[in-house]
């Protein structure tokens, strides 16, 4: 396993290179991209099997030895993430190969998104902090290109503003790089680890760690960097806005995680206070920012800072129940998310529409789409027996546990507002009055929602099993020592 | 020396702050450019120690001082970050001529359909 792993890397570029290179042959490049994403979730599933006794496989690139080479590793966190990225961007393909017609497919969309599977399976994978930058921008270039398809005056000017945001943030990147670096002389995050507890938090340790919190919360719209996303999320491609709010968010929440749980422990407990505040204005402004949107998926792309809001509360709790509750709700709301994204495009599929004035009545007109909605909407409310109920949950009781019961108290309250929005938005969706003839969709849309919708019931009926995983990799989480001997002694 | 460099990072990043803040997508897009100058500095900067002797050992062999020599690996490093910030840079300026064409202007405040 330590030699297979890095092929969520390898298989992805050479499948994008490959897919590119065929690009005049539009059978050829569908097919092979599905089958190699097919690929891609099960090698995700072995990996996750093999983790769950608690190894952490580490790969040293060019076998030179440990605080020299760039290490890929995957622990428990690592590959729960992979199989939540691959089977979702693999649902979106299917999704997109019924959604897209010919014309919107472009040659570009299948090379593109196996590069951008590359760049987030790369995030999830590395032990090396330049080199999650590496990955970060690997990522970022084709999320660029992705966002900016269609050339259209909405989608040009929201790439500009985004790739000029995350080229700010790529500097501050390397700012911080540099700065680690002149302090303790490495970018291995083991060795970082390390060498930063016997230095201690000095005062520009704090500083070293803010930057990386900045950095990190761009990618995860944390506020107050998080007004790129509504219009991020709504204008690109549907199947490209599910991958965007269900993996890309959390791959700036993952390496906040790895930030406070490896690297700066120390800085992290003194920039606590500050974190939080932050966590719930992010609650707030999500929630508020709902209110009064017509379009179905602006309501969505707020409601994702809302949620990113709580899991980043759940990991600013620097605790094992807190990060459990994290990693739980980073699950939960992938997979729901992405659902209900690909949702929307069916009801766009459907009615030509994505804004709810122009909708209206679905219930009657759309029934089974309107049931997969139902689900994903009580789910974000937070309605048991759905996921969104126990995510929220487990964050609101890892915060009353640990004793912060105001900050805990405000989080709760704002919980009244989601459930109120995602109410409204149905109801005005499935009995709102307006709306013409209702069009057909493929049954590859109607599986691939259904497909991610499942998971919102599965994991809600059977939180236990999730919690529970959960828990096993808060655990290890909260011992950053094992990840750290694991590159010690293979590395 | 270092000091030298300092001076130019923070020279840079005013500069950057500067055009980025412009009204001109080519500013802010040069601007971006030379903000990934500096970032790309101050790594070099990270990697120097004492009086900053180039890191190559000499044929005469013997016991050496570790703290005359630059760090060699920040500069491996500087090496591929420069590569990325001219794709990306590269890019931008791609998307600016086609926001420049499709729009009839390169003026930001012009540019502005979306809310937020």
């Amino acid at each position: 396993m330590n030699a297979f792993f890095p092929m969520f890397v390898v298989l992805p570029l050479a499948v994008g290179t490959f897919l590119f290179l065929v690009r005049k042959n539009r059978a050829l490049q569908e097919s092979v991209s599905l089958i190699a994403l097919l690929a891609n979730l099960i090698f995700a599933g072995v990996l996750l099997h093999a983790t769950a006794d608690g190894t952490i496989f580490v790969h040293r690139m060019g076998l030179w030895p440990f605080p020299y080479a760039i290490v890929l590793a995957a622990d428990r966190l690592a590959a729960t993430l992979l199989f939540l990225s691959s089977s979702i961007v693999g649902a979106c393909a299917v999704f997109a190969r019924s959604y897209l017609t010919d014309e919107q497919r472009k040659e570009a969309f299948h090379p593109l998104l196996h590069f951008l599977l590359m760049g987030m399976q790369g995030c999830f994978i590395t032990g090396d902090l330049f080199n999650l930058f590496v990955f970060f921008e690997v990522m970022l270039m084709s999320t660029y290109a992705l966002l900016g398809f269609y050339y259209n005056l909405d989608q040009l000017e929201m790439a500009f503003k985004y790739t000029c945001l995350n080229l700010i943030a790529s500097a501050l990147f390397l700012l911080g790089v540099s700065l680690l670096y002149a302090q303790v002389g490495t970018v291995n995050m083991a060795d970082l680890a390390v060498k930063i507890k016997l230095l201690g938090p000095t005062p520009l340790m704090v500083v070293t760690a803010l930057v990386f919190v900045f950095v990190f919360s761009v990618k995860a719209a944390i506020f107050p960097m998080h007004l790129w996303l509504p219009s991020a999320h709504s204008i690109s491609p549907t199947p490209i806005s599910a991958i965007l709010a269900g993996v890309l968010v959390k791959v700036g929440i993952y390496s906040i995680i790895r930030c406070a749980t490896l690297i700066f422990p120390a800085a992290f407990l003194i920039l606590q206070p500050g974190l939080i505040l932050l966590c719930l204005l992010t609650i707030a402004m999500g929630a508020l920012g709902t209110l009064p949107q017509t379009s179905i998926k602006r309501i969505l792309a707020y409601s994702t800072i809302n949620q990113l809001g709580y899991i980043a509360f759940g990991v600013a709790l620097l605790s094992q129940a807190g990060l459990a509750a994290a990693v739980f709700y980073i699950v939960g709301h992938a997979y729901l998310k992405s659902a209900m994204l690909l949702g929307a495009g069916l009801n766009q599929k459907l009615t030509g529409t994505v804004d709810l004035e122009e909708m209206g009545g679905m219930m009657g007109k759309a029934p089974f789409a309107s049931l997969l909605m139902l689900v994903g909407f009580l789910s974000l409310a937070g309605f048991p027996p759905f996921t969104g109920f126990f995510a929220k949950l487990f964050v609101l009781q890892a915060g009353f546990a640990q004793g912060a019961i105001l900050a805990t108290g405000v989080a709760l309250g704002f919980g009244v507002i989601s459930l109120y929005y995602n109410f409204t938005t149905y109801q005005r969706y499935a009995w709102g009055t307006g709306g013409g003839e209702v069009g057909a969709a493929g049954a590859g849309i109607y599986g691939s929602v259904a497909f991610l919708s499942a998971f919102a019931v599965i994991f809600g009926i059977g939180a236990y099993w999730l919690f529970e995983w959960a828990q096993l990799v808060a655990a290890q989480l909260t011992n950053p020592e094992l990840y750290i001997a694991a590159m010690r002694d293979l590395g | 020396m270092v000091w030298i460099l300092a001076m130019i990072i923070g020279v840079l990043v005013t500069v950057a702050s500067y055009l980025i803040m412009q009204r001109r997508i080519i500013q802010v897009v040069l601007g971006m450019a030379v903000l990934s100058h500096a970032a790309n500095l101050m790594i070099v900067a990270s990697g120097w120690v004492g009086d900053g002797k180039a890191p190559i050992v000499p044929k005469t062999g013997g016991p050496l001082d570790p703290f005359a020599y630059v760090d060699p690996l920040p500069q491996a490093m500087v090496l591929t970050a420069i590569v990325i910030s001219l794709a990306v840079t590269a890019f931008l300026l791609v998307l600016a001529f086609f926001t420049y064409r499709k729009f009839g202007t390169d003026d930001i405040d012009e540019i502005r359909r979306l809310k937020g």
